[in-house]
């Protein structure tokens, strides 16, 4: 099957539909034509015989026109129409005009028993002749009357018109096939300006988009699809970039402490204490980079699916409880009080090594961003599908354009601050992703005390919907 | 104890056969998957140490090959990928316990004591060093003849290091075994640290000699004496 261009096809669809409106109609006009010439003819052969009728008398045994003198007026061979009578047996008695010549009556002979009424019939010269015949008395004896006049004129103006329309139509059919080449290439044209400006948008240029020209039609709005596409293309591709340059600087970071420390080390012999120290910290470097290779695996494992999460009922209340005991001494260190206050059991489905370190990692920027005898309070609200686990420091709190970016690998605040607090800067992601895993969310907001709220939504083990799991 | 270790990375074999050797062990190293699986069918060992990513003919098909000839020997598999399926293929494949690289040399000590341990009766470690006791029943640390007031994780810690003392205990040992936390983030390394100042506290503050050590960008080490 050959593909066309879409034009051309639309071009193909216009002719063809001109051609389907316009053989039937065309048809319908040669036969209705056809038909009342025809009805105009036999009505003008009833007129002749009616003429005929009133104007034959018998005169002796002769049968002779009425009005001697234009007996051939009207009647000369161009009109070719004739009267002709016969006796019964057949007998030519009265012929008017072409009748009167030999060859013709010869060849009308056959007819002479013919049944009465309308007839065409052709002569071996190749015309066409419509007759009328009856009975007529004139006085005492019978006559058979007939009139003719011939059908040629009549099947040239078909033939004419039959010629008109088979020119005219396929005109018509390629003026149809051009205008909708015309029609639809202007349609088409912002398609053609889209599909030329598209291929240019490559990941070096995100930032174009493509023209819109009219917001209303469908290509404007497959335009503006194809942007909102290409917009979330090029935010993607930024935050590739962000987290390409964040990991190199975190990667390199411990890399270069390990290597300048074990060079400096190097440059002159120290005693064996001293070169325990240098290979401690070459070693304490070593596990945060340890560390921060194996959260980016854990991370792209969650973010590919692979595998998929473990679905277990399990409570946050026990959870949340199970974190704040394990984190007290941090918090106790900082003379910080953690309140958990939380009354009933929060049953929900979720991977339980996911939800764990969810909980643990932002109950631990809880506790470190709360200044000394601060705060920090646990709670949940609850509706139909999920179950809320609350956490409210009293730290600085997330600016709110940065609540969503904080979630993001490596993005910290305040970059010197979590550094030094032994963060990787992965753990807000690590949250995101295991509750985004577990269909949960995770929303950053602030509270009375201007400090964070975050909150940890995970869908209820005895909500009513039925979620399409995702495998 | 013979130790045949399995790796093709010359700096990673040399490190853990001179580490190992240090130990007391006699160690074997091949560096290629036939030579390991040669002389693993034709010496006696009392532990393999097994790569998985080996070129050639890999870890897992020299393991089911040796599992397949009925040799029982324990294998420590190292492997690079840390996937669950990898872990329990290597499992499944007839490993006896799995390390994920890198790994804490500490570590990897520990595992294959506890190897080599398995099927023999559990000696009688003692739960004392220098004039610090460990009562197991009450639950209880006495410190010469001062007693000490310990908290149920303090206990557990502290019984834990005095089990492997002169051994080097990681922090990922301490966060598997005395906290029973699958992975360890960063949260739980400062718990740790946080216990093991406020132990040293107890322990340590006022007495001779000190007893709990840190040794830098390792772990721990209960020892009598400087490390």
């Amino acid at each position: 099957m050959i593909r066309l261009r879409l034009r051309t096809r639309l071009a193909i669809w216009f002719a063809a539909s001109i051609l389907l409106i316009l053989t039937p109609c065309l048809a319908g006009i040669l036969v209705l034509e056809w038909r009342s010439m025809r009805a105009a003819l036999d009505h003008h052969l009833t007129e002749d015989l009616e003429v005929a009728s009133e104007m034959l008398v018998l005169r002796g045994t002769d049968v002779v026109w009425r009005t001697e003198a234009d007996r051939d007026l009207g009647y000369d061979a161009g009109l070719q129409r004739w009267v002709e009578v016969y006796t019964p047996e057949g007998q030519a008695v009265f012929l008017r005009g072409p009748a009167r010549q030999e060859a013709i009556r010869a060849a009308l002979a056959t007819l002479r028993t013919e049944p009465g009424g309308f007839h065409t019939v052709s002569t071996p010269a190749g015309a066409y002749v419509r007759t009328l015949s009856a009975e007529r008395s004139l006085g005492p004896r019978r006559f058979r009357v007939r009139v003719a006049r011939a059908e040629d004129g009549l099947r040239l103006d078909l033939e004419r018109l039959v010629l008109l329309f088979a020119i005219g139509a396929p005109l018509a059919v390629f003026a149809g096939a051009l205008a909708g080449y015309v029609i639809s290439g202007r349609a088409l044209a912002p398609l053609a300006r889209m599909t030329d400006r598209a291929r240019a948008i490559s990941a070096d240029h995100l930032s174009e988009r493509l023209p819109v020209e009219n917001t209303q039609d469908e290509l404007g709005q497959l335009a503006a699809v194809f942007n909102g596409t290409f917009a979330r293309l090029e935010e993607s591709f930024e935050r590739l970039k962000q987290f390409t340059a964040d990991a190199s600087h975190e990667l390199r970071t411990p890399l270069t402490a390990i290597r300048s420390v074990g060079e400096v080390g190097l440059r002159e012999v120290r005693d064996p204490r001293a070169y325990q120290e240098i290979i401690g910290s070459m070693l304490e470097e070593a596990d945060r980079l340890t560390r921060m290779v194996g959260t980016l695996l854990t991370l792209s494992r969650w973010e590919s699916g692979l595998g998929g999460p473990n679905q277990e009922k399990l409570d946050l209340r026990t959870l949340a409880q199970d974190a704040a005991g394990q984190l007290s001494v941090l918090a106790e260190d900082r003379r910080i009080t953690i309140d958990v206050d939380l009354p009933h059991p929060l049953v929900v489905t979720t991977d339980p090594i996911m939800a764990q370190q969810a909980v643990t990692n932002v109950l631990d920027n809880a506790i470190k961003f709360t200044p000394k005898g601060g705060r920090v309070r646990i709670w949940s609200a609850t509706d139909a599908h999920e179950h809320c686990l609350i956490l409210d420091d009293e730290g600085p709190g997330v600016p709110v354009d940065q609540r969503q970016r904080v979630l993001e690998r490596f993005y910290r605040i305040d970059a010197g601050r979590a550094r030094d607090t032994g963060g990787t800067g992965l753990g807000l992601a690590i949250v995101h992703r295991a509750l985004a895993a577990n269909r949960g969310r995770i929303v950053i907001d602030s509270n009375e005390t201007g400090g964070a709220r975050v909150i940890l939504a995970l869908p209820r083990s005895d909500s009513t919907t039925v979620h399409q799991q995702t495998s | 104890m013979r130790v045949l270790i399995i790796e093709d990375d010359a700096k990673v074999a040399g490190a853990v056969k001179t580490g190992l050797a240090a130990e007391g062990y006699e160690v074997v190293v091949a560096r290629t998957g036939e030579d390991g699986y040669f002389r693993a069918t034709t010496e006696p060992f009392d532990v393999l140490l097994l790569d998985l990513g080996l070129p050639g003919r890999s870890g897992l098909e020299i393991l089911t090959g040796l599992r397949g000839q009925g040799l029982t020997v324990p294998v420590l598999v190292l492997t690079a990928r840390d996937g669950i399926d990898d872990r329990v293929l290597g499992l499944d494949s007839g490993a006896d316990d799995y390390l994920v690289k890198p790994f804490a040399f500490a570590e990897l000590l520990a595992r294959l004591r506890v190897l080599l341990r398995r099927g023999r009766p559990e000696e009688t470690r003692r739960v004392r060093l220098a004039d610090l006791e460990l009562d197991p029943l009450t639950r209880t640390a006495r410190r010469g003849a001062q007693p000490v007031e310990l908290t149920a994780r303090e206990f557990e810690l502290l019984d834990y290091l005095l089990r492997h003392q002169g051994q080097i205990v990681s922090r990922d040992m301490l966060a598997r075994d005395v906290w029973k936390e699958p992975s360890r983030g960063t949260p739980l390394d400062n718990v740790i640290d946080v216990h093991i100042t406020r132990l040293r506290k107890k322990i340590d503050h006022g007495f001779s000699p000190r007893l709990i050590h840190t040794v830098r960008g390792v772990g721990f080490l209960m020892k009598e004496g400087e490390p």
